[in-house]
C-alpha cells in the first residue's frame, strides 16, 4: 500500500486527506508522487567541523513555533489542534499507515493515543503533549524534528498524573544501517573529519535535525540516590538520600554492595516495585533478592535508582530497540524522562554496529549543543551504549541513570577513525565542557564480538574527560566478564576523548564492577584540581594509575576491597606534584616503571585500613638486560617513592620492600609513626637489601636495608 | 624444460590439440609475484580440454594468495572477462597466506588457451608504507565437481645465480644496498639486515628486489646490481617470504617456519593434534608442557611473515633521541655481536619507543621502531645460529618478537589504533613461544608474562585448546627458576587461571584447576606460605567460572583443593 502523506495546513477545512493509491499531496497541492519522507531527506552534516544545518527539512521558511530560539508552544497564544480532532487533519485520524507532515505555524496537540507511520515536524511546527490528558504516539517509522517537539518542558511539565509515551514499533535491530565513518586513516597526521549524518527509514528513531528542538519532561523526580538505610532479603524497606518525586508504583533498581569474596559480586542487581514512600523511607511490594548496603554516612552503601517517569520514549517492547539521535543544531532538552529499550544492537558485533545509534546521541555538534540537557532521567534496559557525545560540547548531564546496557554508558568522545593515534587538532574536535554531575552507570556489559561471538574484551561505563565527572557512580561494569587490560569502569583513555587539565573528577564511586574500577591510562596530562574518588569491591585494581608518565593527583582517595591493589602505580610524575595527597586504602604498589623517575612520587596522608598487609609494596623482579647498579638506567628502572606521614593500624607489615630490579630504588618515609614498631625513627629511607648505606641496618620485617634520617 | 615440468603438472590436458607450445606464451609458474606500481599485471596462460569444458555447468578458481592486506587490491581477469576483485576474502592486517574459492563464469574458459591476468589494480599503503602487491601461491581450477591443480614450481633458489656476477656490479649493489637512498629516505641496510641477509634467507626473488628498489627510485639498472649483490651474498636460501618466520611445525628449522601448510585450520584441530581428543585429558601431571616442543607443536595461530617484520617508516629522530642512545647501541652491536651489546640495544629501542609514545602518543611509530630493532636481532641470532639448540636466542636474549607483539598489545589500549592489535599480538607472541618460550632461564626474566600472553589469546581469537595449552605452558614454566620463588604470591601461576576459567568447557576447567590444586598442595606441604592476595587471586579466578561447574564438579574440585584454599573456593556455594 502507497504511504500516505497527511498534511496540517492552515486550515483544516482546506485539507483534502488523501487516501490510499491517491498522489501525495504537497503544502501548496502539487503531486510529488510516491515518496516516503523517512527516506533520506537531503540533510546531511557538516564534514569539516562546521555544524551549520545543511538542511532543516522540506519547509525551511518556518520559524514561528519551533527552534532553538523559539519560544515554548504556548497553546493559549497559538491554535493547538488536537491530534484526535478529524478537524485538524480535515479528514480521518492519522492511522499506522500515516506518514504525518506538521509544516510550519501548525502545532498539533497530543491529548490522545495517536499513531502514524511517520511523523516529521517542520522547521516552525510543533507537536505538544497535552498537560492534562494522557497521551501516546505510537509511530511505526521515524519521527523526525526540525521544529518541535514538546512533551513538556522544565518550566511546563507534565504533572503526575499525566502520561506521554512516544512509542518507536515495528522495527528490528538487524535492519538498522547506522552512520559508520567512511573515512579512515592514521598512516598521517591529519584531522580527525566529521561524518555527515543522513536520516535513513531503516533507522527507526527520533531525530533532531536542523535548528529543532526535542524537549520532554515529566514531573520531578530524583533519578537515583544514596542508600542511608540498607534492604536485605527479608526487609524491604530502604531509605535514601532524595526520594523526590518517588511513587508507590514506581520501578526501582538496586545496585550491588557485596565484597568481592561472593562469585557474583558484580551482578547483584534488584529490581522491585515501590510499594510505599514516607519522606526518604521507601517499602518495598517485595524482598529483594540481595543485600544491598546503606548507610548515612560511610563507604559501602549502595544506590537506589528510580526508573518509571511519567514521560517516555521508548521502543514497543524489549525485542527491539529505536534511537534519538541530535544533529546538526538540534537541541535536545529532557528532564525527568524516561528512555527504555533505545539503543539498537547487532550482536556479535562488539556493539560497533550500528554505528551511532544510542538510546540518546548528540552527534557531531560542537557549540550547537550547548543548550541541551539531560536531567533526571533514566535511560534502562538499552540494547547498547546510553549517552553517547561525540564532539559535541557543553552539554549538562544531571541526576541520570543509564542501567543495563553494553559497552558503555555515557560517553564523551570524538572520532578518530580517519587519523588513528596521529590525529591533529585534536582540541578542536575532543569534546568538552560536557558536565556530568550524579549520574550512576550501572550493570554495563561486553559485548560479544565479532570472532567467535563471545563476550570478550572490556567495557568502559563513564568515559572521563570531556567536561567535569561529579558525584557520579559506576557499578556492575563488565559484570559478564571480568577483568581486561588497563580499561576501567572510569577510564581516561589515551586518545578519543578529551584531557582538558580544566576538567574536574570530584566525588566520584566505582563499586563492584568486574575489571578495575579507575584508570587514567593518558600521558603527558595534568589536571587543574586533585581528583577525588572512591574505588571499592573493584575485582582488579581500586584505581590504577597510567600510562607512563603523567602529572594527575588524587585527593582524598578511598580504595578498599579490591582484588588487586587499592592504588597501583605505573606512570611517573612529570611535575612536581602529590600523586595522593590523602586517602584511606587497604594498600597501594609500583605495578611497574616505564620510565626513570626525575622526582620522587609523593604519597602523602594515606591511611591503611588493616584488611591489607603489606600496606606498600612493589613488584620484585630480577634485573635482566640493563645495568641493576645505574640509577639511570632505562630496562631495570628505579623507584622512587616519597611516603609522608602515613597511618597504619596494628597487626599491619607497613612495607614490603624486598628485591627491586634497581639497587637504587629507595623509599624516602617521613613522618613515620607504627604501634608495632615505636622503636624505628619517623624520618627513614628503604634500601634493597643489599645497598647497605651507611648509617643503615637490615630490617627483616621490611625486607629493606633502612638508613633512619 | 620449464613446458615440460608444466605439462606434467597437468596430466589433464594430454588430450590437448598440437601446436599448444606455441599458443601458450605465459605458463603458469608459482609462485607468481604480482608485484610492482599500481596497474602491474601478471600473465598466466593455460591450457583446457574440450572435454572438461562440455561438462562444465560451474567454474571456480581456488587461489592461495599471500599478503593481501585491503580491499581492492587483487584482480583478476579471466580471458576477455570483467576484472573480478578476489581481494575480499584473503585480506587481512597481517597479509597472512590465505586460500579462497573464486567463482568465475564457466562460459568465460574455452578450449584451448585460456589468459588468466592479476592485477595489482592500486597502490596499498599499509601503516604509511607502499605495498608492493601480493603473491599467487597456489592456483587449482575448479570444473564442475572435478579440481585441477595448475601451474609449475619456481626454479629453486637454491640453484639462483646473480643477475650479473662480476665484482663491479656486486659491488655497485652492495653500495646501493647500504649507502644509496634514492628517494631521501633511509637506504635498503636500514630496514633490513645490514648486509641485506634477510632477503636472502628468505629467499626474496630478483623481481620482488629490483620492483621494491624501483619504488625507490632506483634505475632498473641499478635495481638489477641491487639484486645481484643480494644473490651474491653466502646465506643458504631457508625460508620464504610468504613463509612465516619461526612458523611452529614439523619441518620448522632455523628461522624459515614450517610454512603455511603447516598451520592448523582451527584449534579444534590443535586439540586433536595436543592430546587427541576434543578435550584435555583428564589427568595432566604439572610438568606435562616438559615434553611439549613448541618449535615443532602446530598451531592455528599464524605468525608473522618476514614480510611484516620490516619497519614501515624508518624515522631519523630515533637515532638522536635520548641523546642518541639508540645509534650507540646499533654501533656496538654491529662491531661487537655479544649478549650483552644485544640486550643494550633492545635496551634502547624500548626506551626510544617509550618516549614516542609519551611525547607524540604514536603507537604506529613505536611498532616500526621495535620491527627496526626485531630485524637487527633477527640478523644476531643468525649470527648466533638460527639451527642452534637455542634458534640463535640463547638465555637473556632479547625478546625481540615479544618486544613486538608488546608494542600491539599497548596499542590496543588506544581505540582506533591498529587493526586486530590482539590478533596482531598473539601472532608476535606465538612467534616467541616457538623460538623461546622461556626455558626456565636462567637469569628469571620471563620473555614472555604468560598472563598478558592469555589476555591476547583469549581477545586475539585463540580457541579454547590453544587457550588451554598455553595456561599449561606458562604455568609450568613460571614454576621454574627464578620465578618460581612467586608460586606463593599473586604474581605467580595463580594469575594465569582466570582465562580458562572463563573459556574452557566446566570439564576442562576441572582438569586445569586439579592439576593447580595438586600443585599447590606439594607447596604447602613443603612449607610454602601463601600471600593473601594469591588468595584473593585464586577467589576471583573460581569466582570467573564456578557458577558454570556442576555442584559435584565444585564440591569434588573443593575435596582435591589443600586445605589452605579452601576458603578461597566459596564462590558458588
Amino acid at each position: 500500500m502507497r504511504p500516505t502523506i497527511l498534511l496540517l495546513i492552515g486550515s483544516a477545512l482546506a485539507c483534502q486527506a488523501s487516501s490510499a493509491g491517491d498522489p501525495i499531496i504537497t503544502g501548496d497541492g502539487s503531486t510529488t508522487g510516491d515518496t516516503n519522507t523517512t527516506e533520506a531527506t537531503g540533510a546531511t552534516g557538516p564534514d569539516d567541523g562546521d555544524t551549520s544545518p545543511t538542511g532543516s527539512g522540506p519547509d525551511d521558511g518556518g520559524t514561528s513555533v519551533g527552534g532553538t530560539d523559539g519560544e515554548p508552544v504556548d497553546c493559549e497564544a497559538l491554535t493547538c489542534q488536537s491530534w484526535c480532532d478529524e478537524a485538524t487533519w480535515g479528514g480521518p485520524i492519522p492511522t499506522a499507515e500515516t506518514d504525518v507532515v506538521v509544516p510550519d505555524g501548525k502545532v498539533v496537540l497530543l491529548d490522545c493515543d495517536a499513531e502514524a507511520k511517520t511523523l516529521t515536524i517542520e522547521s516552525g511546527g510543533a507537536v505538544k503533549a497535552s498537560r492534562s490528558t494522557s497521551s501516546s504516539l505510537t509511530v511505526h517509522g521515524n519521527v523526525i524534528v526540525w521544529g518541535r517537539l514538546d512533551l513538556g518542558t522544565e518550566d511546563d511539565r507534565l504533572p503526575a498524573d499525566v502520561v506521554s509515551e512516544l512509542v518507536f514499533a515495528g522495527m528490528h535491530d538487524d535492519d538498522y544501517v547506522g552512520t559508520p565513518s567512511t573515512v579512515f586513516g592514521g598512516e598521517e597526521f591529519t584531522p580527525p573529519v566529521n561524518t555527515p549524518l543522513e536520516i535513513l527509514a531503516t533507522d527507526v528513531g527520533l531525530w533532531v535535525m536542523g535548528r529543532g528542538v526535542f524537549s520532554a519532561a515529566g514531573a520531578l523526580k530524583q533519578s537515583w540516590s544514596k542508600l542511608t538505610d540498607g534492604t536485605a532479603p527479608g526487609d524491604p524497606t530502604l531509605s535514601v538520600e532524595d526520594a523526590t518525586g518517588w511513587q508507590p508504583g514506581d520501578r526501582v533498581l538496586l545496585t550491588p554492595t557485596t565484597v568481592i569474596a561472593e562469585a557474583d559480586f558484580a551482578d547483584q542487581f534488584d529490581e522491585a516495585t515501590i510499594a510505599s514512600v514516607n519522606g526518604t523511607e521507601v517499602t518495598l511490594a517485595s524482598a529483594t533478592a540481595f543485600e544491598h548496603a546503606g548507610c548515612a554516612d560511610c563507604v559501602r552503601r549502595g544506590e537506589a535508582a528510580n526508573l518509571t517517569r511519567n514521560v517516555v520514549v521508548r521502543s514497543f517492547d524489549a525485542s527491539a530497540h529505536a534511537h534519538v539521535i541530535v544533529g546538526e543544531e538540534g537541541v535536545a532538552q529532557l528532564d525527568s524522562v524516561e528512555l527504555r529499550w533505545l539503543g539498537p544492537l547487532r550482536d556479535c558485533t562488539a556493539a560497533d554496529e550500528p554505528a551511532r545509534r544510542s538510546p540518546l546521541r548528540f552527534h557531531q555538534q560542537a557549540d550547537a549543543s550547548g543548550t541541551s540537557f539531560v536531567r533526571h532521567t533514566a535511560i534502562w534496559a538499552s540494547g547498547k551504549d546510553g549517552i553517547a557525545i561525540e564532539h559535541s560540547n557543553g552539554i549538562e548531564v544531571t541526576d541520570v541513570v543509564v542501567y543495563d546496557t553494553q559497552e558503555t554508558a555515557v560517553a564523551r568522545t570524538y572520532d578518530n577513525s580517519a587519523c588513528g593515534l596521529r590525529c591533529t587538532e585534536r582540541e578542536k574536535f575532543e569534546p568538552r565542557d560536557n558536565d556530568l554531575t550524579h549520574v550512576l552507570a550501572a550493570r554495563v556489559a561486553v559485548p560479544n564480538r565479532v570472532e567467535g561471538c563471545a563476550a570478550i574484551g572490556g567495557a568502559i561505563a563513564m568515559f572521563a574527560g570531556g567536561g567535569d565527572t561529579l558525584d557520579c557512580v559506576v557499578t556492575g561494569t563488565a559484570y559478564n566478564y571480568g577483568t581486561f587490560g588497563n580499561v576501567a569502569a572510569f577510564h581516561w583513555s589515551e586518545i578519543g576523548s578529551g584531557m582538558d587539565p580544566a576538567d574536574r573528577f570530584e566525588g566520584v564511586v566505582a563499586h563492584n564492577n568486574a575489571g578495575n574500577g579507575i584508570s587514567n591510562w593518558q600521558n603527558n596530562t595534568q589536571n587543574d584540581t586533585p581528583y577525588t574518588a572512591s574505588a571499592w569491591s573493584n575485582g582488579a585494581y581500586g584505581i590504577l594509575h597510567g600510562a607512563y608518565g603523567n602529572s594527575i593527583s588524587y585527593q582524598d582517595l578511598v580504595a578498599i576491597d579490591n582484588a588487586e591493589l587499592g592504588f597501583g602505580i605505573k606512570g611517573i610524575n612529570q611535575e612536581d606534584v602529590p600523586r595522593i595527597d590523602g586517602a584511606t586504602m587497604d594498600n597501594v604498589g609500583v605495578v611497574d616503571y616505564t620510565f626513570v623517575p626525575e622526582s620522587a612520587l609523593v604519597l602523602r596522608d594515606v591511611t591503611f585500613t588493616g584488611e591489607r598487609s603489606p600496606a606498600f609494596t612493589q613488584i620484585h623482579d630480577e634485573c635482566s638486560g640493563g645495568d641493576e647498579t645505574d640509577p639511570q638506567d632505562g630496562e631495570c628502572i628505579f623507584a622512587w617513592l616519597l611516603i609522608e606521614n602515613p597511618v597504619f593500624p596494628t597487626g599491619v607489615v607497613p612495607f614490603d620492600f624486598g628485591w627491586h630490579q634497581n639497587l637504587n630504588t629507595v623509599w624516602e618515609v617521613r613522618g613515620f609513626s607504627h604501634p608495632d614498631y615505636p622503636e624505628l625513627p619517623a624520618n627513614f629511607d628503604l634500601y634493597r637489601a643489599d645497598n647497605m648505606v651507611a648509617g643503615g641496618s637490615y630490617h627483616a620485617d621490611f625486607d629493606a636495608w633502612l638508613v633512619p634520617q | 624444460m620449464r613446458r615440460t615440468v608444466w605439462m606434467l603438472a597437468l596430466p589433464w590436458i594430454l588430450g590437448c590439440t598440437a601446436g599448444s607450445d606455441d599458443e601458450l606464451q605465459a605458463p603458469l609458474v608459482l609462485p607468481l609475484e604480482v608485484l610492482g606500481p599500481a596497474g602491474t599485471e601478471r600473465i598466466a596462460d593455460l591450457w583446457l580440454d574440450e572435454t572438461q569444458l562440455a561438462a562444465a555447468d560451474s567454474a571456480a578458481l581456488v587461489l592461495t594468495l599471500h599478503n593481501v592486506v585491503a580491499p581492492g587490491s587483487a584482480e583478476l581477469v579471466v580471458n576477455a572477462g570483467e576484472p573480478i576483485d578476489v581481494s575480499e576474502p584473503f585480506v587481512h592486517p597481517d597479509g597472512r597466506v590465505s586460500t579462497a574459492e573464486i567463482a568465475i563464469d564457466p562460459g568465460l574458459l574455452v578450449p584451448g588457451a585460456n589468459r588468466l591476468a592479476f592485477r595489482y589494480p592500486r597502490q596499498i599503503v599499509d601503516a604509511g608504507a607502499a605495498v608492493s602487491g601480493y603473491r599467487v601461491l597456489h592456483v587449482a581450477l575448479r570444473i564442475g565437481d572435478t579440481t585441477h591443480v595448475l601451474g609449475e614450481p619456481a626454479e629453486p633458489p637454491e640453484r639462483w645465480r646473480p643477475l650479473r656476477d662480476d665484482a663491479a656490479s656486486i659491488e655497485r649493489g652492495r653500495s646501493y644496498f647500504q649507502d644509496v637512498a634514492r628517494d631521501g629516505g633511509p637506504t635498503c641496510g636500514r630496514c633490513h639486515a645490514d648486509s641485506g641477509a634477510d632477503l636472502q634467507y628468505y629467499a626474496f626473488s630478483d623481481r620482488s628486489i629490483v620492483e621494491r628498489a624501483m619504488h625507490h627510485e632506483f634505475s632498473r639498472t641499478e635495481a638489477e646490481d641491487l639484486a645481484s649483490y643480494i644473490r651474491s651474498l653466502p646465506v643458504p636460501a631457508e625460508g620464504r617470504p610468504y613463509r612465516p618466520a619461526f612458523q611452529p611445525g614439523a619441518d620448522n628449522h632455523g628461522a624459515a617456519g614450517a610454512g603455511p601448510e603447516s598451520i592448523l585450520p582451527d584449534d579444534a584441530s590443535f586439540g586433536e593434534h595436543l592430546w587427541g581428543a576434543a578435550s584435555l585429558p583428564a589427568d595432566l601431571p604439572w610438568d606435562w608442557p616438559e615434553t611439549v616442543d613448541t618449535f615443532v607443536l602446530p598451531t592455528s595461530i599464524a605468525v608473522p611473515t618476514f614480510v611484516r617484520w620490516l619497519p614501515r617508516r624508518i624515522d631519523e629522530r630515533w637515532f638522536t633521541r635520548r641523546d642518541g642512545e639508540l645509534a650507540v647501541a646499533e654501533a656496538a652491536l654491529a662491531d661487537d655481536p655479544s649478549l650483552e651489546h644485544a640486550q643494550a640495544f633492545m635496551t634502547a629501542a624500548m626506551a626510544v619507543g617509550r618516549e614516542l609514545l609519551v611525547e607524540e602518543g604514536d603507537h604506529l611509530a613505536r611498532i616500526d621502531l621495535l620491527r627496526y630493532a626485531a630485524v637487527k636481532l633477527w640478523d644476531w641470532s643468525r649470527r648466533n645460529g638460527f639451527d642452534a639448540p637455542d634458534h640463535g636466542m640463547p638465555d637473556g636474549s632479547p625478546a625481540y618478537p615479544y618486544e613486538v607483539g608488546f608494542a600491539f598489545f599497548e596499542a590496543a589500549d588506544a581505540p582506533g589504533g591498529v587493526p586486530a592489535p590482539m590478533a596482531q599480538t598473539l601472532s608476535w607472541w606465538w612467534a616467541q613461544l616457538a623460538a623461546n618460550p622461556g626455558r626456565g632461564l636462567s637469569t628469571g626474566q620471563r620473555p614472555l608474562d604468560y598472563e598478558d600472553v592469555l589476555t591476547a589469546a583469549e581477545a586475539g581469537g585463540a580457541g579454547p585448546n590453544e587457550i588451554a595449552f598455553l595456561h599449561l605452558y606458562g604455568s609450568w614454566e613460571e614454576s621454574r627458576g627464578p620465578v618460581a620463588e612467586k608460586w606463593g604470591t599473586e604474581h605467580g601461576p595463580v594469575r594465569l587461571l582466570a582465562v580458562p576459567m572463563r573459556r574452557l568447557d566446566p570439564v576442562d576447567r576441572a582438569t586445569i584447576l586439579r592439576r593447580f590444586f595438586a600443585r599447590q598442595a606439594e607447596f604447602v606441604a613443603g612449607g610454602g606460605v601463601l600471600t593473601q592476595g594469591h588468595h584473593i587471586a585464586l577467589s576471583q579466578a573460581w569466582n570467573q567460572g564456578c557458577a558454570e561447574l556442576s555442584a559435584a564438579q565444585r564440591d569434588a574440585l573443593r575435596g582435591a583443593a589443600p586445605a589452605e584454599i579452601r576458603p578461597d573456593l566459596a564462590g558458588c556455594p
